[in-house]
Order: structure tokens, then sequence, then C-alpha cells
């Protein structure tokens, strides 16, 4: 199968900190390793969740892949063209196929324009339609996604509606364009539980009408779980286990990964989950450990290869970058 | 073991251009010595208003409007300013989402902790003030030597167990967290959860945990209450309330979180959350509650006891539906 998007080697390093400080204080900059050589394939109707906790790279990544950062090093692919340097204006038609949703539906809206406006000007913008066809859209777009009746919603303000359905206007804002690839970036973690579900729902509804591609960005391995197909786990910038969602959930072979699992709050698994115990956070991504990024919290730190080098993920279905992957 | 809180009908209400908003309207509940209690409910419900409250905090312009909250049989609303700070930090500490609300960010770590051990008199020097802030330290994991740190230098976790030492450094009765762990990673937030729960013992205090996550709150509390829009829905011993939940609401909650180790199942309560401007009528969950009868909309529904559980919802009643399981 041909996949939608190939990204390989892909890095991304930021300059924190302000040039002119540096200089007077004669501190070097700080220079943070966002995304260090991430390589995957997204198969065309595919769910790919980055999961990773804050500080693995996974938002930097999802960004990377849409041209709205620009890679230092690595390649992207999207339906076989190289777009890891295309200039703008070739890039923009591909643009319209690549929409991302941001976890903010709050940030997300201009409070000043009604959402069914909101929901049809990117059709506009990119002279796709009129405004009265667009409005004609856009009130069949409210529709599929619940905000009905439409015709009321259309003119409705974005501070009229709860967090579940603002959310609903961004996805549906993203939808009319009719992308192949989706970025969901934490998409459901600022909604109330008792509506989450129901954008999920939602979201996999769309991908199936659709036939969209979607990498699903998380922080919530049980989100993850909910909706992917695949799950890569990243860790200050690498992908250090990926593999198939149900694979990776009930045979981890990352110690990270286990101990997220173990770490997951749950109501049913309270007797069966796994015990495992990480120390520590997240290292700076100013200042990355040597060898295995993850062995100063790693409980099968071997005190010497774990130390000096660093693991590659391994070839296969369900692959891990691991000096002893957990069997 | 005795009974350490109890707040007894208690009204909070904040005035808006279309009238009062009631945060937290008729609330009950109560809290043993040594219990682990959680309070979980989504945005808007009133559980952090209901935490305000109970120390004397509620942000103007809200205010309290009726009802009683006893903390070791002294009702609370009764007292002035100053025999409420004898109570704020000595018996009840408390931890935010965020650490710096209760940090100064501009002042060493330790300083800001034997402060509070030298206001309340609980040490005879600044020395002696300084060496308790260190055992404070240490008792949450962060080395005594931290003392002469500033919050920017800690991490995430580190500043929150630093905001938890300061709450507890006076050993109060009633530690009140409020979503202390929601802006930390899944990790960090377990290690938190399991140095509560050894303060817990160590110390035989109360904590009175708010958050949205009900698994978190399933996995670590002697009971949990639900709140919805201001109202307490249920309040039940934990295994009972996963077991057999009562209140058609807490059994959305439960069958709607997302779970590792549940079934695989996509489930969200139908509908949006009350505009609390405007709360329906009746029931304030009947527009979304599938079990939802004509009176539902029109009559609130009386708070029933079982044993040691509690809820409000017509089902429960006298001769009602649920009436004889119970």
């Amino acid at each position: 199968m041909e996949p939608i998007l190939e990204v390989a080697g892909l890095s991304k390093t930021f300059i924190q900190g302000s040039p002119l400080i540096s200089k007077i204080l004669r501190a070097p900059l700080k220079k943070v390793k966002a995304v260090d050589n991430v390589s995957f394939k997204l198969y065309k109707g595919e769910t790919l969740a980055l999961v990773g906790e804050s500080g693995s790279g996974k938002t930097t990544t999802g960004r990377l892949v849409l041209r709205l950062l620009e890679p230092d090093r690595g390649r992207i692919y999207f339906k076989g063209a190289d777009i890891t340097h295309m200039p703008e204006a070739r890039l923009r038609p591909l643009r319209r196929m690549m929409q991302m949703i941001h976890q903010d539906p709050y940030a997300s809206l201009n409070p000043r324009i009604s959402i069914g406006k909101a929901i049809a000007e990117p059709l506009v913008i990119h002279g796709l339609a009129t405004w009265s066809e667009a409005k004609k859209r856009a009130l069949e777009m409210l529709e599929r996604v619940d905000l009905i009746p439409a015709e009321e919603f259309y003119d409705r303000k974005p501070t009229q509606l709860s967090g579940g359905q603002r959310q609903r206007v961004v996805i549906a804002r993203a939808m009319i364009l009719k992308p192949e690839l989706l970025v969901a970036d934490e998409a459901v973690s600022m909604i109330d539980v008792s509506m989450r579900t129901s954008i999920l729902k939602l979201l996999l509804e769309l991908k199936r009408e659709y036939g969209l591609s979607m990498i699903f960005i998380t922080h919530d391995l049980s989100v993850a779980r909910l909706i992917a197909d695949r799950i890569a786990v990243m860790y200050l910038g690498r992908i250090v286990e990926i593999g198939p969602t149900e694979e990776v959930l009930s045979r981890p072979k990352h110690p990270y990964t286990l101990s997220l699992i173990a770490a997951a709050p749950t109501i049913w698994g309270r007797t069966r989950k796994p015990k495992l115990r990480i120390r520590g956070e997240i290292a700076d991504p100013s200042n990355i450990p040597r060898g295995c990024r993850f062995h100063p919290r790693c409980p099968y730190n071997d005190g010497s290869k774990c130390i000096a080098v660093e693991p590659d993920l391994k070839d296969g279905n369900h692959r891990v970058a691991c000096h002893y992957p957990l069997s | 073991m005795g009974r350490l809180l109890a707040i007894e009908d208690l009204v909070v209400e904040y005035p808006t251009l279309s009238g009062p908003v009631l945060a937290v309207d008729g609330v009950s509940l109560d809290v043993e010595e040594g219990e682990w209690v959680s309070i979980v409910g989504e945005s808007g419900s009133g559980k952090s208003t209901l935490a305000t409250a109970i120390i004397g905090l509620v942000p103007p312009p809200g205010r309290v409007r009726r009802g009683r909250i006893l903390f070791e049989g002294v009702n609370i609303l009764t007292l002035n300013s100053r025999e409420l700070k004898r109570i704020r930090g000595r018996r009840i500490g408390m931890i935010f989402q965020d650490p710096l609300t209760s940090l100064d960010p501009l002042r060493r770590v330790g300083d800001q902790i034997a402060e509070a051990i030298l206001e309340h008199g609980l040490a005879s020097s600044k020395r002696e003030a300084l060496r308790m802030a260190g055992e404070a330290l240490e008792r949450v994991g962060i080395p005594r030597d931290r003392v002469d740190y500033y919050p920017h230098q800690l991490s995430g976790g580190q500043r929150q167990r630093v905001a938890i030492a300061s709450a507890i450094a006076l050993e109060p009765r009633l530690l009140i967290a409020d979503e202390p762990t929601t802006a930390l990673d899944v990790i960090v937030q377990a290690n938190i959860m399991r140095l509560l729960n050894k303060l817990r013992r160590d110390l035989g205090m109360s904590i009175l945990f708010i958050t949205h996550d009900i698994a978190l709150a399933v996995e670590n509390s002697d009971r949990i209450a639900v709140m919805y829009a201001g109202k307490l829905v249920e309040y039940s011993p934990t295994e009972d309330l996963v077991e057999d939940p009562l209140h058609p609401y807490t059994k959305g909650l439960l069958e709607s979180a997302p779970d590792l180790w549940g079934p695989k199942r996509l489930y969200s309560i139908p509908g949006q959350p009350p505009d609390m401007r405007r709360p329906p009528r009746g029931c304030r969950f009947h527009p979304r509650c599938p079990l939802a009868v004509e009176e539902c909309s029109r009559v609130e529904p009386g708070t029933f006891r079982f044993d040691r559980r509690v809820v409000s919802c017509i089902l429960y009643r006298e001769g009602g539906e649920r009436w004889s399981q119970s």
C-alpha cells in the first residue's frame, strides 16, 4: 500500500532565549532538540496516534508534517511528492488537502465572527466557492457535525457555544475543504469528559466518510486506544516504540510505554494494571541524556550500553528502540 | 472515626447581569477523620467554588447565601478573618492546579514554608522554622538542601511537591487539593498521587480532592461526591459507586470515561452541560438524562439516603422505580 505521508529523518532544533541577553551574559543560547531523527509512514485511511508527555516533540512533529515549521533535516513526502522545501506557491493547492485541529477550541475561533461564516470562509479563501455557495456547504457541514438546526447555529457566535460544540465547529471548518490528511493536536483534551467521546466518534465517522488519513496527537493513551490504528510513542524528540494499537497496549516493548500504561488512571483495571514506578520527570530537551535518552529514569538501565549507545528503532511491524525490549 | 467536616445545605451565588448564578446549590457533604473524599465534576459543576467556600475564600463578588460549614465542630462561616486565618494553613491546607498560586516566585521555597511555620507560632526561631521546612521538603521527596531554591529552579512536578510540603508543614487535619495534577504529565501525576496517599497515612489527615477525572478519583478515594450544575447528585463509597452507580449522570460519567482497561466503546452523555445563567428547571440533568420522565422537568428531586449512600434523583424516592432496590 502507498503511504499518503512519509517522513524520513525529520529533525528540528529551536533556539531558546534572546541573542542580545545571551551576548550580555556571555551565556550560550539554549538549543532545544524538539524533534530528533523521526521517521514514519502514514497509510491512506489510517489513524496514527503520536503519544507522549509534554516535551516529547509530538506537536512539533505535527507542525513539521504540515509545513507550518521548517525542518532542519529530513524529508516529508505527501502523496508521493517531496514537499520538504516546496515553495509556498506550489504548496498552496496541497495545503487545502492537509488540515489541522488544535487543542483549544476557544483560541481557534474568532469570537466576533459567526460560526457559519467561520466554516464557510476557507472555501472562499481558497477560491473554491462564492459566498452563497459556501454558505450552503457550511449549512450542510453544520448539520453533519450535529449542530442542528443548522440555520440557527449559522449565525451564532462562538461564545454562545459549549466547548464541545466549538470543537465541532473547528472540525467542520477543517473538513469543509475535504482534506486527505488531518492532524488533530490534543483535539479532545480540553473537552469535558461527558462530551469527549462524542468528538472522537465524530472524527472516526468523518474519517470513514472522507477516506481521511489522520495523525492524532495526544498525551492520553486511553484516548489513543479508542481512535488509532497504530500508536507511536515519543520521548524527548524520538519515536521509541511504534506498532498496531492493540499490540503496543497489550504487549508494550519499551519500558517507557509500560510506565505510561501503568500510570494511566483507570476505573476498570485497578487490579490488573502493571505496576512499574518511574522516577523523575522528562529531561530538559536542551540537555538530552547520552545513550538511550530514557536511561536516567529506566528501571532496566544496565549502566553500560544503555548510557553509552543510542538504540535504533528495530525493524518489523511492532518496532522498539531499546537495548532490552520487554517481551 | 469522627466527623471532621460537615457541609450543610450550602448555597454559593455569583451576581451577574442576568441575575444570581447559584454555583453551589444546596450541597451537603461530610468528611470523616483520615478519609479521602473526592469531588468529581465537569467545568461549571461548582466543585472548585465549593472548595474555596470551605476555606472562606469565595472570590468576590461571589458570596455564601445559605448553609453551614462545620469544621471540627465550628461553623467556619461565622468566623472573623483573624479566626479564619488561624484555621487556614494550620488546620486546613490547600493545594491548587498551579503551584505558583500558593508559592511566591520571587522567594526561596524554604523561606516561604518557614514563614508559615513562624506565623502560626510552631517554631520559636527562624532557624528552627527553616529546619522544619527542610523536614517538610524531605517528607515530599525533595532533598533538604533545596530550601535555598527559587520555584523557577524546580520542575513542574517538584514545584507541586513544594506546594504540598508547604501545605502539610503545619500538619493540617484536612488537605484540600483542587486539581493538583491536572497540569502534570501522567507519570508525574501517578507519583504525586502516591505521595498524597502516603502523607495521608503518615499524618492521619483527611483529603478533599477536587477533580474532573473520575478514574483518578476511583483509584484513590474512600468516597466520591459527584456534582452536576451546582448540585450534589450522588455521594457514595467508591466501590458502591463503581459497581452500582445510582444517579444516571454518575453512570454516564463512568461509561464515557476512556479507560485503557475498560470496554472499547465510544459512549458519551448526550447533549451539553447547562448554561448556569439559565439552568434547567426541575432536575438539572433531565435534558441529558436517558431515564428522565415528564416530572423531572418540573420538580427538583429530593435527596435520598440509603446506608452510606446519597442520591438526588426521583427514581429513588419512596415508592419510586428504584426505591425497592436500595
